[in-house]
């Protein structure tokens, strides 16, 4: 049943495509008249995630990928859009402040339930007269969040990419009369994409990528604002916008760190990089694979060399083989809170970076020698 | 590690750059401090990683949400006007290191249409990584014009909500 549903989810995505509408700015005659009383509501909210497909894919590919059941399909399906309610509120403050009366509808408006009457392309086709009667205003400023989830790219059934937040949005302004569009931010343009900051697959409860789907919403809200009001928004405006949404306490532990000690990190070539330069490494240095030695520190596994004295250390991630941004980041982080502790100072950072611009390891230059010190969190044997 | 090794990797990858320079797809963190840097006019700039063409950025506010070890990535503010160079669904910022001289690029964040070649039907479809990809380096004279916020040492973005 879920892949008949996803099938045809899809296949409504692929015909939409065809039939967006292009964005509407808002008439420079809407900002002369501040007399113009606006009734601001959201649409009914998605009751769960969605997981978006991109890429190459046949039917048989998405009947073979919804049937893995990825987990990213999972955690779509544990999130809720509660976040994005208070878009309403924004919206009539950053109103009000421009000098219009605006009153927020409560309910989110169902659409699917409201009857068809139009389908005159620069007329909304529903029929909302029953806000308009509620609320007694001229215009109407309908928020949506068309759906929410993860995006991955695909070529086949093969994932191309991990998933990344996603939030589709529109906005629409309709004046009373007529049901005329006054402002759409578009159907193709509201689609905002967040990476995922770590690792994604982490069984249950995906915190991770939850957190990037929930930043994802907040920046469609940051989008629904800056598209109705352009260069009119406010400084302060966004203020509200939480794109922190989500964050993990050993992220944003880990973020402080690094952007303590990585101001300005020189660097240096991972593919010209060898034992004895840019720095000699003669403890635990190998030649194939660089920094050879396993510590743990607070269960954050690393991999290191040093030099003779101890006042270089290279760090790696623990794996050489796979996705290492995230595990050599935690890997400097424990590292460098570690030397606080023992008032070893990282005199200058240098990062090892591979063609593609990611980095490989750090070197770490110490005022004193840290090696030994490290080498005390020893795993394994040499 | 012994770089004879990796002479045969050389080849195939002499066009790309190494380090913090380079038109490169980066992996970001998320930015603890919130900063911010004010466009008061439109900036025009030469796009010599793109079509060569002339370019404009956007007034407004650029704000910085993420960061990588070299740089931190400031989002241009969307918007309608189809003569900035960040409008419609092209997204981005400008990125600047934080090594002396400090240096700005701009940079996108990888949002490209893909097409649609599955069997159910042709049709245009969202794709891209999602990464962010480091462009055109700006003169130098964008770090004058550019009004950055005071960067506060240690203010966590809890404390400035």
């Amino acid at each position: 049943m879920r892949t008949n549903r996803m099938v045809v989810v899809l296949l409504w995505a692929v015909l939409a495509a065809g039939c967006a509408t292009k964005p509407i700015p808002v008439s420079p005659e809407f900002w002369g008249h501040t007399e113009t009383k606006v009734a601001i509501a959201i649409a009914s909210l998605p009751q769960e995630g969605r997981v978006y497909r991109e890429g190459h894919q046949g039917l048989l590919d998405m009947i073979i990928t919804n049937a893995m059941d990825p987990g990213e399909a999972r955690c779509a399906r544990m999130l809720t859009a509660e976040r994005f309610a208070n878009i309403t509120e924004i919206f009539r403050r950053e109103l009000e402040k421009a000098g219009y009366k605006c009153v927020v509808y409560s309910e989110p408006i169902e659409l699917e339930a409201a009857e068809e009457v139009s389908h005159d392309k620069d007329c909304f086709d529903r029929d909302l007269s029953g806000v308009f009667q509620q609320t007694g205003c001229d215009t109407l400023m309908l928020l949506q969040l068309v759906g929410f989830g993860t995006a991955r790219t695909y070529y086949g059934f093969t994932p191309q990419s991990d998933p990344k937040g996603c939030a589709v949005v529109r906005g629409l302004m309709i004046a009373r009369s007529e049901n005329e569009i006054l402002w759409d931010s578009g159907r193709k343009e509201g689609m905002i994409r967040e990476p995922v900051i770590g690792p994604w697959a982490q069984e249950p409860d995906y915190p991770n990528l939850t957190g990037a789907v929930e930043r994802a919403i907040e920046k469609s809200k940051k989008f629904l604002l800056e598209r109705f009001f352009e260069e009119r928004l406010g400084v302060d405006a966004l203020d509200g916008i939480d794109m922190h949404a989500g964050e993990t306490p050993e992220q944003k532990k880990l973020a402080e760190t690094l952007a303590h000690y990585m101001q300005g990190v020189e660097t240096t070539s991972a593919v010209w990089m060898s034992c004895s330069k840019p720095y000699r490494l003669t403890q635990n240095c190998s030649f194939w694979t660089g920094a050879a030695f396993r510590i743990s520190l607070d269960g954050v596994e690393a991999k290191i060399a040093g030099s003779e004295d101890g006042t270089v250390v290279l760090i790696q991630g623990p794996k050489l083989t796979t996705q290492q941004t995230w595990a050599l980041d935690s890997a400097f982080g424990a590292i460098a809170t570690l030397f606080e502790k023992h008032e070893i100072h990282i005199t200058k950072v240098v990062g090892a970076a591979m063609p593609d611009g990611t980095f490989w390891g750090y070197f770490l230059l110490l005022d004193k020698d840290g090696y030994s010190l490290l080498r005390e969190h020893a795993v394994s044997k040499e | 590690m012994n770089s004879r090794l990796w002479a045969p990797c050389l080849v195939f990858l002499s066009g790309c750059l190494a380090g913090c320079g380079g038109p490169i797809a980066r992996d970001c963190r998320l930015s603890p401090v919130e900063k911010t840097f004010v466009l008061s006019e439109p900036y025009e700039f030469t796009d010599s990683a793109g079509t060569g063409g002339v370019c404009l950025l956007a007034p407004g506010v650029y704000r910085c949400y993420y960061m990588d070890p070299c740089g931190d990535y400031y989002e241009a503010p969307f918007t309608t006007k189809r003569e900035y160079y960040f409008s419609g669904n092209r997204r981005g910022g400008v990125y600047v290191t934080r090594n002396e001289p400090r240096e700005c690029r701009t940079y996108v964040q990888d949002n490209e249409i893909t097409h649609y070649y599955g069997y159910a039907g042709g049709g245009g479809q969202f794709g891209g990584s999602g990464k962010f990809v480091i462009l055109t380096k700006l003169p130098e004279d964008f770090l004058g014009l550019a009004k950055f916020s005071p960067v506060q040492e240690g203010a966590s973005h809890d404390e400035n909500q």
